[in-house]
């Protein structure tokens, strides 16, 4: 395939699942591709940027080893600040190019279904993590921290991070490239004790060992277990557990043994739980909670219930796909329907030329990484059709392309003008010993993106 | 089904014993660790990946030869190996006969001294056509310690560290996680051999301006030198510890020649003199002498940044007399000579005189290798006129790549030996296909020839595949070129054995032959150890059967006053100077896998320039910004990684990328990446007297911030 003129892809999203897909497009041997990457917001990289937690540089290596190494190569350009369905449409795309790969994530999330979930003050983690990494869409999120205490539904990773990031001292999170505004609502806030509620049991944690273990870690924070009752430390483990769950247990023996009398701040991992009702008069105030009973691995609902005293409730209980308009959506999955590997499908027909991957493609799970054979998956699909003749050819040739974006888009973000966001952000951070200050308003970024 | 096999890798030191699955066409699927063996254990990623090079579609495959000017990129047409033996050996027969037998330069690069067969032929190429002029790997890798290690013990030495058994384990200059280990050969176990120096009470502590990755809470910290001190540090060290008492007097007196002059010289080098130079504390320096004579067994192990460097010599020889003289060499514990293939047999140093090289005639030690930084002016000044290239790159390898691509564009002949058209061979009249490791019999070579295996042993392995096409192994290339020049050649004896004649020669000693190993269970023999203690009986050669604690050769040849006088220009040097070294990583092993898609991934696909926080600051530069890195020798221009093991005015960069004009490789001229060569220094001065070592390691540059070029 190297010999003839080079394969022109679109890829929308430019998270880890379209960047990995790009890595695998860039990396096919004898394969000659151009790549456009369509992102609707001025800046790369996804959650990465925007889901990450902040007190987590290392996951963020991924960036500068990585996908910044296929993000310059000189085949593939940036189309920043470009959002399909507005500036382009989905049937465009698809005659434009010789294939698209929708990598746009999960936007929404899964709702607790309780009365009260809409009251204010309570929302979902997702927007919660979008507000403190400074996602312009959710900056102006009003996060009341005035309550001493906050109670998070879900005990997952993003539950943990949630929790750490509400109790990191004040000093820890301004190492970081969190959102000022973020640092400055903390500092302004009451928040004294975290409520980490879990379905299910101590042994049943949603939670990852090294976030767990993290928890032991944090300056002048308590975490007490409640809700369980864990076994006494010399009583033998049950010895079918997996190892993850053995570590887990040694790590929450460990904490509960723990006696921190000066703490400040406490982080409550309440096991055995699920919420019924939020309640309050505008606002949250209280959750109605019900304890469970763990009966063959299942969490089933007693009589005994009680209320806590709160001022915000986020739930974590997972993220969901949103439907993209102009494109099949699987209800019942979240997710853009597909084959299972990487075409689109209508229906049981495939649509041509039309691919995704990530979470928008096999739904809210994995890390990272995970997204590398997902995306593998899904070039491999898009080169199957191409070997297969199933494709039609691109209609435009990359400057018919840029000129009708351009036209479209006059703020459009390219790299160069990406590179000027990030090294205004990195300079700002140097300056203040973080890895970078975040711009969180559109506008601003445009104004670097497009100034001297 | 297919079947399995067992092999063993053939790129370093450990050659780790592997299995290749062979499926039902013949052709190998998929390469394992062998963790049954007991030199196995886990095959790093290079081992394991050596498929992608063995599979490689660029690969040479027939002779070939050139059809048009070495000024152009090159046209080559395949031909047959019987119209091309005698056409090359034509072409070399007048070649000499016009300009001289030395006219003929030839160079030697790494992977025969990995090929049992290749190995014992390819080096006497050169001597049988009458020529001196020899380059080779060894100059900018270890001719240093073969030098040094000689002049002291009479014959060249491979003294390895106990490490099953040590205490203290110093390690200078060597990053084992990345490297697995040079000079001595320990089976790739994750690292556990360090780790367990510490689990058992002992300590690790590596010298090194970067923390590098061996460094970790399990093993030891490093003490972050600055670059091409370590010999101050290594001579600080030997005084401290003579200061406090901590000689073995009686062994120094009992197998230690002028012991006194030695003294004399470590006299010179306090903590205190050195320790800003070094830049590390006084007490750093001194917690080390204390740690190594409190341990019960210590060794002190130097490797490739310090050979690097301006004085390998007089470091290496400052390594082995710490061993020596604090009563740890031969001792359990301590460094030891394991047994190999042959015992030491007494090595004059010096094999003759080169005349006429730019600076003049040169004594050739017994390695034969001539500093490889005078090769462009020896080819400018016409010289040398043809260039035999057998297993090497050096246009890649050795420093001034861009003076080497003009010189090189001079000569009237070049051929190429290799399993790719690597960037040399690019400019090469004639290419010659050879085997990959995979591809032919062997028996374990380097490390046992030497003797440096913690585990004595001796492996076998059949050829995984037959070779491809017209490929042929380095013994028969170089057995046929011979014949055809009318020279003795292996191929002359009926009983050739293939080329096993000599290893069966060794190996019969052991009551083993090549036919025997066959029959054991992983084709491997193991061969006893000897006792520690037996290293002196053993290794020093000299007459007196002394080792000789303070080289004349070294007087004769300025070392000592050098190695002052260096102190000195770094004693001046400016507080920021910025300096560059050579870095080993988990992907690259100098050049040869530069062409492996697998291992040309992400950040792997350029060959960034690795700078601390500090410098990076100081220059406005971010992770991923574009830079120009320049000396007074050249310029390159590439990204900066910044990453904090860096020791702040240190810089670091992996060699064998930058082939960009190696058009036949698809992977390395597209990701060609730069070449650190480039910058280095080139031509007199720019290498170390006797052991003609390149300086390649803490040389000062510049780096600035260039436009982003994306």
């Amino acid at each position: 395939m190297s010999d003839t003129k080079p394969y022109r892809i679109a890829i929308v999203g430019t998270g880890p699942s379209g960047m990995y897909s790009l890595a695998h497009l860039i990396e096919e041997r004898n394969l000659n591709v151009e790549v456009d990457l369509y992102e609707r917001l001025p800046t790369p990289w996804g959650l990465v940027r925007s889901g990450v937690a902040p007190d987590h540089p290392e996951k963020k290596w991924v960036v500068d080893r990585q996908f910044d190494y296929f993000f310059k190569r000189p085949e593939v350009r940036f189309f920043g600040n470009t959002e399909v369905g507005t500036h382009v449409s989905v049937e465009e795309l698809s005659d434009w190019y010789d294939g698209v790969i929708y990598a746009v994530g999960a936007s929404s999330d899964t709702k607790m279904n309780v009365p009260g979930e809409d009251l204010p003050g309570c929302w979902a983690a997702r927007e919660f993590v979008s507000w403190y990494n400074g996602h312009p869409d959710y900056r102006d999120f009003g996060f009341d921290l005035s309550h001493e205490r906050a109670v998070i539904i879900g005990n997952g990773n993003v539950a943990l991070d949630v929790a750490r990031i509400l109790t990191l001292p004040e000093s820890e999170l301004r190492k970081t490239d969190i959102a000022d505004h973020t640092i400055e609502a903390v500092g302004n806030g009451n928040l004294k004790e975290v409520v980490i509620l879990g379905r299910r049991g101590h042994m049943q944690g949603a939670f990852n060992n090294p976030e767990l273990e993290e928890l032991e870690h944090i300056e002048g924070v308590e975490v007490l277990i409640e809700g369980s009752e864990l076994p006494p430390e010399d009583e033998p483990v049950d010895e079918n557990a997996e190892w993850e769950a053995k570590r887990k247990l040694a790590t929450l023996q460990r904490l509960k043994k723990r006696k921190m009398p000066e703490a400040e701040k406490r982080i409550i991992l309440h096991f055995l739980a699920s919420p019924l009702e939020v309640l309050g008069d505008g606002k949250v105030e209280k959750l109605r909670v019900v304890r469970n009973e763990l009966i063959d691995g299942r969490a089933v609902a007693t009589d005994d219930i009680t209320e806590i005293d709160t001022g915000l409730v986020l739930r974590a209980i997972g993220y969901r796909g949103y439907p993209f308009p102009g494109l099949p959506f699987d209800d019942s999955r979240g997710v853009i329907a597909n084959d299972g590997i990487g075409r689109i499908t209508d229906g049981d027909t495939p649509v041509p030329g039309a691919y995704v991957t990530g979470w928008i493609k096999r739904g809210p799970r994995g890390i990272i990484g995970s997204n590398k054979r997902c995306s593998r998956d899904t070039v491999r699909c898009w080169l199957e059709d191409v070997e297969a003749g199933k494709l039609t050819t691109a209609s435009k040739t990359g400057e018919e392309v840029y000129a009708i974006i351009k036209e479209r888009q006059p703020e459009l973000v390219e790299r160069p003008e990406w590179l000027k966001i990030d090294h205004s952000e990195r300079v700002a951070g140097r300056q203040q010993d973080r890895p970078r200050v975040k711009y969180t308003v559109v506008d601003d970024m445009l104004k670097i993106a497009h100034g001297d | 089904m297919g079947t399995t096999k067992t092999t063993f890798c053939r790129i370093c030191e450990p050659a780790c014993p592997m299995k290749a699955e062979i499926g039902d066409d013949g052709q190998i699927k998929k390469l394992r660790p062998n963790t049954d063996h007991p030199m196995g254990g886990i095959p790093c990623n290079k081992g394991l990946s050596f498929l992608d090079i063995h599979q490689d579609p660029d690969r040479l495959n027939w002779p070939m030869k050139r059809l048009n000017s070495r000024h152009e990129p090159s046209k080559f047409e395949p031909m047959t190996w019987d119209d091309a033996l005698p056409e090359i050996a034509e072409r070399i027969h007048a070649l000499q006969a016009k300009y001289g037998n030395n006219s003929l330069a030839f160079y030697v690069g790494n992977p025969p001294s990995f090929d049992v067969r290749g190995g014992n032929v390819v080096y006497y190429m050169a001597p049988s056509l009458g020529t001196k002029t020899i380059f080779s790997a060894g100059t900018q890798d270890c001719n240093n310690k073969v030098f040094t290690t000689a002049a002291m013990y009479g014959a060249m030495a491979f003294i390895v560290p106990d490490l099953p058994k040590t205490n203290y384990f110093l390690c200078i200059g060597a990053n084992p996680r990345a490297s697995h280990w040079t000079w001595v050969s320990v089976p790739q176990d994750g690292g556990q051999i360090l780790k367990d120096i510490k689990n058992r009470g002992g300590k690790v502590t590596f010298v090194n301006p970067r923390r590098i990755e061996a460094s970790t809470p399990e093993t030891g910290d490093t003490l972050r030198i600055k670059p091409d001190t370590d010999v101050y540090f290594l001579a600080a060290i030997s005084h401290e510890i003579y200061k406090r008492g901590g000689f073995n007097e009686a062994n120094l007196a009992k197998y230690g020649k002028k012991v006194d002059q030695y003294k004399a010289y470590i006299e010179k080098w306090p903590a205190s003199r050195v320790a800003r130079v070094c830049g590390l504390s006084e007490q750093d320096i001194i917690t080390v002498a204390e740690d190594i004579i409190a341990a019960d067994g210590a060794a002190v192990y130097m490797s490739t940044g310090i050979n690097q460097g301006r004085n390998g010599n007089i470091a290496c020889w400052l390594t082995e007399m710490i061993n020596f003289a604090t009563g740890n060499l031969g001792r359990e514990g301590g460094t030891y000579k394991p047994t190999g293939y042959h015992e030491p047999a007494a090595t004059p140093l010096f094999s003759g005189e080169y005349e006429g090289t730019p600076d003049g005639t040169l004594p050739v030690n017994f390695l034969g290798a001539l500093p490889a930084v005078l090769m462009p002016e020896m080819i400018d000044n016409g010289s040398v006129k043809g260039l035999v290239c057998i297993g090497g790159n050096p246009l890649m390898t050795m420093s001034g790549e861009r003076q080497l691509l003009d010189s090189y564009k001079k000569l009237e002949f070049i051929l190429s030996i290799d399993i790719l058209p690597n960037a040399t061979s690019e400019l090469a009249d004639y290419m010659l296909p050879a085997t990959d490791f995979l591809e032919r019999e062997d028996t374990t070579s380097f490390p046992m020839n030497t003797g440096c295996s913690l585990i004595p042993m001796v492996q076998y392995t059949d050829a995984m595949v037959e070779p491809a096409h017209e490929r042929k192994t380095d013994w028969w290339i170089a057995a046929s070129l011979l014949k055809a020049l009318g020279k003795p050649s292996p191929l002359d004896d009926d009983d050739h054995q293939e080329g096993f004649k000599l290893i069966n020669s060794f190996i019969e000693k052991f009551d083993l032959s090549v036919e025997k190993l066959k029959d054991l269970p992983h084709h491997t023999a193991f061969i006893d150890e000897k006792p520690k203690d037996s290293v002196y009986d053993r290794q020093i050669v000299h007459p007196d059967k002394k080792i000789d604690c303070y080289p004349d050769v070294f007087t004769e040849h300025d070392l000592y006053n050098r190695c002052e006088q260096i102190f000195k220009q770094l004693e001046a040097e400016p507080e920021d100077t910025l300096k560059i070294i050579s870095m080993r990583t988990t992907h690259m092993h100098n050049s040869w896998l530069n062409n492996s898609p697998k291992l040309r991934k992400g950040i792997f696909s350029d060959n960034c320039l690795r700078i601390s926080p500090e410098d990076a600051q100081k220059r406005s530069l971010f992770d991923g910004d574009w830079v120009r890195v320049f000396t007074e020798h050249g310029e390159m221009k590439c990204r900066i990684d910044v990453r904090d093991d860096m020791r702040e005015g240190t810089v670091a960069m992996t060699h064998g990328y930058g082939q960009n004009d190696a058009h036949a490789l698809k992977i390395s001229s597209s990701k060609a990446g730069v070449n650190m060569n480039k910058i280095l220094p080139i031509g007199s001065g720019a290498y170390e007297p006797l052991s003609y070592m390149s300086w390649m390691c803490g040389v000062p540059v510049e780096v600035e911030k260039i436009p982003d070029s994306a």
